[in-house]
């Protein structure tokens, strides 16, 4: 049974810009995907986004509950940290790229945005840190991170590990050089059903 | 004193969850769905509510009864926040009772509340519904 009645594209009317090809590419790259999300993500779009995801897995709800908690990790990620901002009411909110394929046993969820050329080693090092994990050190990390100050670090840091403890699967990630002040950071996560 | 009332609220994707603190009894109440940008906004006359309660009534009993389907990760890190708080007062020698009610297959959720058992040194009874 196809979940998604239909593909949809929801593409902003963003001006074209240096990170546009990346989008373009990625967008190529998965074009058997039943959702492909490109824009701001503020919260009005985000409410249309998770609207799609309850209705297109509606019948399994523990398939739903880890979409969602990974999309919403994504989705935060993108907002905080893409260095693709748009100017919302005054609040500069990130723009990045989302996509959701469903297979017979599984989901993927494809990530990206642009970052800073100074986030590819930081991203990197977490990114490898916790794929050489085990499931009970990466909870061992979350406890300890979530102890830290604000100040001491972001959310990125737990937001990254809960999708490796949800997803139970490693951070299938790409980081791509855009120019000598930015890169492309893509990260696909399967979700089993 | 007071007691603490937040309804619960829906702003396009973003839920916060109902407050229901009762001074006179010292049952509170959280519930709902946390999922929001600045957890530590709307958490902060939560911390204020129970350090004055504590203050107040140090030798009353403090039942907190936690019911999220739901919490993002910033929310995560202020309800460790809080459960941490009541096991200060619960050192103090103020009897402390937290309740947590969780969806029996959600797993991550109960690893978490596991977790933050482990994390705050407090007993949480941990109730699969």
């Amino acid at each position: 049974m196809k979940i998604f009645q239909n593909s949809v594209n929801r593409y902003h009317s963003l001006s074209l810009n240096k990170y546009s090809p990346f989008y373009e590419k990625i967008d190529r790259q998965f074009k058997h995907v039943q959702f492909s999300y490109k824009g701001s993500f503020d919260d009005i779009n985000l409410s249309f986004i998770n609207e799609y995801i309850e209705k297109a897995v509606s019948e399994n709800e523990g398939s739903r509950t880890n979409l969602f908690r990974i999309f919403v990790e994504l989705a935060q990620n993108i907002a905080q940290k893409s260095i693709d901002k748009i100017n919302i009411q005054g609040q500069f909110i990130g723009v990045g790229i989302l996509l959701i394929h469903q297979a017979d046993t599984y989901f993927e969820i494809i990530s990206g945005n642009p970052a800073s050329v100074s986030d590819a080693q930081i991203i990197t090092n977490k990114c490898e840190i916790i794929n050489a994990l085990s499931f009970e050190e990466l909870r061992q990390m979350k406890r300890n991170y979530r102890k830290m100050n604000e100040g001491e670090m972001g959310n990125a840091n737990i937001g990254l590990i809960k999708i490796a403890l949800i997803s139970g699967s490693k951070l299938n990630y790409t980081i791509e050089t855009i120019d000598s002040e930015s890169i492309f950071f893509t990260v696909r996560i399967i979700i089993n059903k | 004193m007071r007691d603490l009332i937040i309804e619960k609220q829906k702003k396009e994707f973003y839920t916060f969850p109902e407050i229901y603190f009762d001074a006179a009894t010292g049952i509170c109440k959280l519930e709902g769905e946390s999922f929001m940008e600045n957890a530590k906004e709307f958490y902060q006359p939560l911390f204020d509510w129970l350090n004055e309660f504590h203050q107040k009534e140090s030798r009353q009993k403090l039942e907190m009864n936690i019911n999220l389907s739901y919490y993002n990760t910033s929310s995560s890190k202020s309800l460790y926040q809080l459960i941490f708080q009541l096991k200060g007062f619960s050192d103090g020698g103020q009897p402390i009772e937290i309740n947590w009610k969780y969806n029996s297959i959600d797993r991550e959720m109960e690893d978490d509340i596991m977790d933050l058992q482990i994390e705050t040194g407090i007993s949480i009874n941990m109730i699969s519904k």
